[in-house]
């Protein structure tokens, strides 16, 4: 697990909110997100549908398109507001000090170019390097993600790889550039299960190798509680709880997150009917001020419909409820 | 009923939509009842004359003057006589020349000519023309002056014509007439007719056979799909026009013929795009969810493939239309499919091209603008429905 | 083998194998060579029997064929090897009469797809009835309303369109769709597999309600153990088009006895407070063009012999109603006992 040491995070999120000004209305897909991320860190931000997860990777690296913006709050990268900069000198960062892996593998390589070019090019955006230094950094990239004959394999085209290994020659581009941080977006949700586990595996080595930080973006509880250090739980675009893994998996505080936890099947016993979180998400256009989750929260309570702030029960430990559900035992 | 009305209602709440379709509803009711609308009938050639040639708008049609010939035969250089309230007397003046006198109290004389006089006559004040014996009188207000010649003749034979104004009646046309005479204003609404028919029977017929072809050729697949696309594929390499003008060549002329040529032509495009969106919606589970309800094979083509085809094809649709006139146009000028005393509007454009830099603009101005509200009009009625079925578009 | 007496389904030697070439040069060459076209086998000569009112699992990665094994048992595809009987009957025969062929009914993965977007609810879901005669043209509001109410959407849904729903809403209608028919066996491929956690929660619960209440037999075809391992009575494991293992789910995750089993369930990600270490998995899923000789899992088993390159191996029954394609699998049981 990370210990860090009190100096500036690597990654500070401060109160964002990014809107979608549309027809129908403004769609508040994250509403005041606040987390960080340390040196080496592995982060999970887990949530569902609509959650504002993606969004919240995407505005971290100013990929919002219209009709959607950061209409407030900041992104403190190394203590740098990423919000504040120009389009120009956001691209200093993108691929080089954070770089961006997507769910779909096929949305970051071209199926027109040999995968070799494009590891190159992730480099040659950012360096001035010569040929043979090139081709050997290629090289070492697609070894350290685990591709076989890695010298013949720069030659081929995407088509020519099976989805697994395009996801990982989609995270080789991404660590080429040495970056500090990379954010990943449902990377692995496509893929096979003994795949999945294998690139989990990858990656978490090379974390550890190369002290990135990375914000796994998920789903997925099961993976995250393997992977990340800490995870963030997001919910109709708000976060309702962090902390670290071992806090988040073995005590949730929140309702939200405890009924989640509660709703997977291999928490429930077999054949029975799996506890589950009544009624669905609500409408991102009309929400109100207070918890999002009040509608569909059993422990609802006069205070739910006014903004619930952010209570910081340890240091690493944030709960945004009013009515928390008692400490719960660990789970193994 | 109620269907129908809500269907309409919800139609007409974009407004530019509303406005375009009463356009071509309006030109689709002047294509039924053309010749209970139009003044004149512009198929007739016994209705309109040269004479009405290349009036402007707001001309009133002229009557034919009237026409008399009076045969005369004067002996010693006298003649007298009277015929069709016409009287004539032709005397001697005295100085060896022949005055004529004409009373025609029934008619306003314009136009006065002498035929078949001999050689040596000549008249005075008189054009004579230049290969045959007939002399036109300037002013047939005056008396006319012959000049016998040196011996007056004893007998002398000629033949009197008389010709009076064209009186204005009191149709007019609209719009002016063209180069031939017709009436514009009914050239035109026959034309809507001919080029409407053309046009939305043209294509939407091609729709229906391109669309059942694509539909087999993706459904069956293989061998079945091959033969059709390689007809098609065929048939797309030779230029339409081509196309057009042999099938109308072997046919013969006509709308209906017409019509044949461009379902033959226009086939192919319907055809390929559909077989396209259909092998793209054959590999979704909707259609092998439909299959495990075991629904004829009829029925997931056409309810639940189709349906999800129409948005291309009703823009295609809409523009065929338009290229169907267009066509119909070409083929009527060059000699097949229409004869040019059935004009479409688009024959009338062509015609009315060589007029485009004289100052006689309405021959080609005003078929163009009707054509091109029709077009228009066509394209947003096709554009509004293809958004209507399609529920996701936000309306 | 026979199949005992309440046997719904009785699958043996089932095959499907897809042609590579396609086209007139290939069948020339074919007809002039005699040399045969090269096929890609979705479905390698799978044996098994269902019996009334189990729910049975099928599990396994990209390529194992499990979708394809659904489309045939729903008569969405045909089989090209093997025999499949449905209630004693040969299944084409079966099939004849529209009234029983709609006993089998799916439910599909992608809750988008499986829609057609242009019907409203009414017709999505009671078309098939009114076609069928199961119901008379009048009535089919009424019956929808019903079965809307079954599957826990309110009724005012009818004239709605599919994309005005969310994921788990659609995959409700799916299922009001196929139980409308009235079928007696229930394939679900995947079917929550595109929903959210507690989404899925939702339609599992809905899932074993209805099959409760009206007696299903299932297929719950998933790549998610956890689910499996919650919904099914037993298990079958694909691998690469062939079964590898078929057992009750709970001896088969007590104890896996095929190598590919215990390496499915190794990599199953688990919810767990502590950070485990990742056993390094070799190798990828060989692509079913050209799978690897005599068994397929051989280059990535870490179990694996010579004579596992020889020949496939026989689906042999290993325990009380347990069976597992695999030669090793005693010496692969006590190296994982002594681990």
């Amino acid at each position: 697990m990370s210990d860090r040491p009190a100096d500036t995070p690597l990654l500070e999120v401060d109160r964002l909110n990014t809107w979608f000004h549309t027809r129908a209305g403004i769609v508040k897909s994250v509403r005041d997100v606040s987390f960080t991320v340390g040196r080496g860190e592995v982060v999970g931000i887990v949530g569902e549908s609509g959650s504002g997860k993606s969004v919240t990777g995407l505005s971290i690296l100013g990929l919002i398109d219209a009709p959607g913006r950061v209409e407030s709050g900041a992104i403190r990268f190394e203590g740098r507001d990423l919000t504040k900069l120009t389009e120009a000198k956001l691209r200093a960062y993108r691929g080089a000090r954070i770089a961006m892996i997507f769910q779909n593998p096929m949305m970051t390589l071209n199926p027109v170019l040999r995968i070799g070019d494009q590891i190159a090019e992730a480099l040659t955006e950012h360096q001035q390097l010569s040929k043979s230094e090139l081709r050997a950094r290629c090289i070492a990239a697609l070894e350290a993600v685990g591709i076989p004959s890695p010298e013949e394999r720069l030659k081929a085209y995407p088509h020519e790889f099976s989805g697994g290994m395009r996801q990982r020659i989609v995270i080789a581009i991404a660590l080429v550039t040495r970056p500090d941080l990379i954010i990943a977006d449902e990377p692995t949700t496509a893929l096979d299960v003994t795949i999945q586990a294998q690139i989990i595996h990858q990656t978490r080595k090379l974390i550890d190798e190369t002290g990135t930080g990375l914000i796994w973006i998920s789903h997925d509880l099961a993976t995250l509680s393997e992977l990340a250090d800490r995870i963030v739980v997001m919910y109709a675009g708000s976060v309702v709880e962090t902390g670290t893994t071992a806090e988040i998996i073995g005590n949730p505080r929140h309702p939200y997150t405890r009924q989640l936890l509660e709703s997977v099947p291999s928490r429930n016993r077999p054949g029975k009917p799996l506890r589950q979180i009544p009624g669905i998400m609500p409408s991102l256009i009309s929400l109100g001020d207070g918890c999002p989750f009040a509608s569909r929260c059993d422990r609802r309570i006069e205070g739910c419909t006014s903004p619930i702030p952010a209570a910081k029960l340890t240091d690493t430990r944030t709960v945004s409820c009013i009515n928390m559900p008692e400490p719960q035992e660990a789970f193994a | 009923m109620s269907r129908i009305r809500s269907f309409l209602a919800e139609f007409v709440e974009n407004r530019v939509a509303a406005l375009c379709l009463a356009l071509t509803l309006l030109f689709a009711f002047c294509a039924l009842f053309a010749p209970l609308i139009a003044p004149m009938n512009p198929y007739n050639l016994a209705d309109f004359s040269l004479e009405d040639a290349r009036l402007p708008p707001g001309s009133s049609r002229m009557e034919q003057g009237q026409k008399a010939s009076l045969t005369i035969s004067a002996s010693e250089g006298r003649a007298e006589g009277a015929m069709e309230n016409i009287t004539y007397r032709l005397a001697p003046t005295g100085d060896g020349k022949l005055e004529l006198q004409l009373e025609a109290p029934n008619m306003d004389v314009s136009g006065l000519r002498i035929l078949s006089l001999p050689r040596e006559v000549t008249v005075e004040d008189a054009r004579r023309h230049p290969i045959r014996s007939e002399w036109t009188i300037a002013d047939p207000s005056k008396a006319v002056i012959l000049d016998p010649g040196p011996q007056m003749p004893v007998v002398l034979n000629f033949t009197l014509e008389l010709e009076s104004r064209a009186t204005a009646t009191s149709t007019s046309f609209a719009l002016g007439t063209d180069g031939y005479g017709r009436d514009m204003l009914s050239a035109i609404i026959y034309g809507i007719r001919i080029s409407f028919i053309v046009g939305a029977v043209g294509a939407i017929g091609s729709m229906m056979v391109g669309s059942s072809l694509g539909l087999i050729a993706a459904w069956f697949g293989g061998r079945v799909d091959a033969i059709i696309m390689r007809i098609a594929d065929f048939q797309l390499s030779i230029p339409s026009l081509m196309v057009g003008l042999l099938v109308l060549t072997v046919l013969g002329k006509g709308v209906d013929k017409i019509l044949i040529a461009i379902v033959l032509i226009q086939w192919t495009v319907f055809a390929r795009t559909t077989r396209s969106v259909a092998l793209a919606e054959l590999r979704s589970d909707y259609v092998d969810a439909a299959r495990g309800l075991r629904l004829s094979v009829t029925r997931i083509n056409l309810r639940h493939i189709l349906p999800n085809c129409l948005p291309p094809l009703l823009v295609i649709l809409t523009i065929n239309i338009a290229s169907a006139i267009t066509l119909e146009a070409s083929l009527s000028f060059l000699g097949v499919g229409l004869p040019l005393t059935q004009p479409s509007l688009g024959m009338l454009i062509s015609n009315g091209y060589e007029y485009m830099f004289s100052s006689l603009y309405w021959i080609a101005i005003y078929p163009g603008i009707v054509l091109m509200l029709m077009v228009i009009s066509i394209n947003v009625v096709g554009d509004r429905l293809r958004d209507m079925f399609n529920p996701q578009v936000k309306r | 083998m026979t199949a005992p007496e309440d046997t719904v389904i009785s699958a043996r030697d089932v095959s499907k194998s897809f042609p590579l070439e396609k086209g007139f040069l290939p069948t020339v060459r074919r007809r002039l060579t005699g040399r045969p076209l090269r096929t890609v086998s979705a479905v390698d000569s799978v044996s098994f029997d269902i019996a009334r009112g189990e729910t049975v699992g099928i599990v396994g990665e990209s390529g194992c064929g499990k979708t394809t094994l659904a489309r045939i048992l729903t008569g969405i595809s045909q089989l090209n090897g093997g025999s499949l009987t449905y209630d004693g009957m040969p299944f084409d025969e079966y099939m004849k009469d529209p009234a029983r062929a709609l006993k089998v009914q799916m439910i599909f993965q992608d809750p988008q797809s499986s829609l057609n977007g242009r019907m409203t609810v009414l017709d999505i879901v009671g078309e098939a009835p009114v076609f069928h005669g199961l119901v008379p043209r009048s009535q089919k509001e009424a019956y929808v309303r019903e079965y809307l109410e079954k599957v826990g959407l309110s009724p005012d849904f009818i004239h709605r369109y599919p994309h005005q729903f969310s994921g788990g809403q659609r995959q409700r209608v799916g299922i009001a769709r196929a139980l409308a028919v009235k079928p007696d066996v229930l394939v679900c491929d995947e079917s929550v597999a595109a929903l959210d956690v507690s989404v899925q929660a939702q339609i599992i619960n809905l899932l074993m309600d209805i099959r409760r209440t009206l007696g299903l037999t299932m297929l719950f075809i998933s790549h998610d153990l956890g689910v499996i391992r919650h919904l099914c009575d037993r298990v079958i494991v694909m691998y690469l088009g062939r079964i590898v293992e078929i057992a009750p789910t709970e001896a088969l995750f007590a104890n896996p006895l095929h190598p590919y089993t215990k390496m499915l369930l190794d990599g199953m990600p688990r919810i767990t407070t502590q950070r485990r270490e990742f056993m390094s998995i070799r190798g990828e899923i060989p692509s079913p063009i050209n799978p690897p000789r005599g068994c397929h899992f051989n280059p990535r088993c870490p179990y694996s012999t010579k004579q596992c390159l020889d020949a496939r191996p026989p689906l042999d029954t290993a325990e009380k109603s347990r069976r597992v394609a695999c030669i090793n699998w005693r010496d692969a049981a006590e190296a994982a006992g002594q681990a």
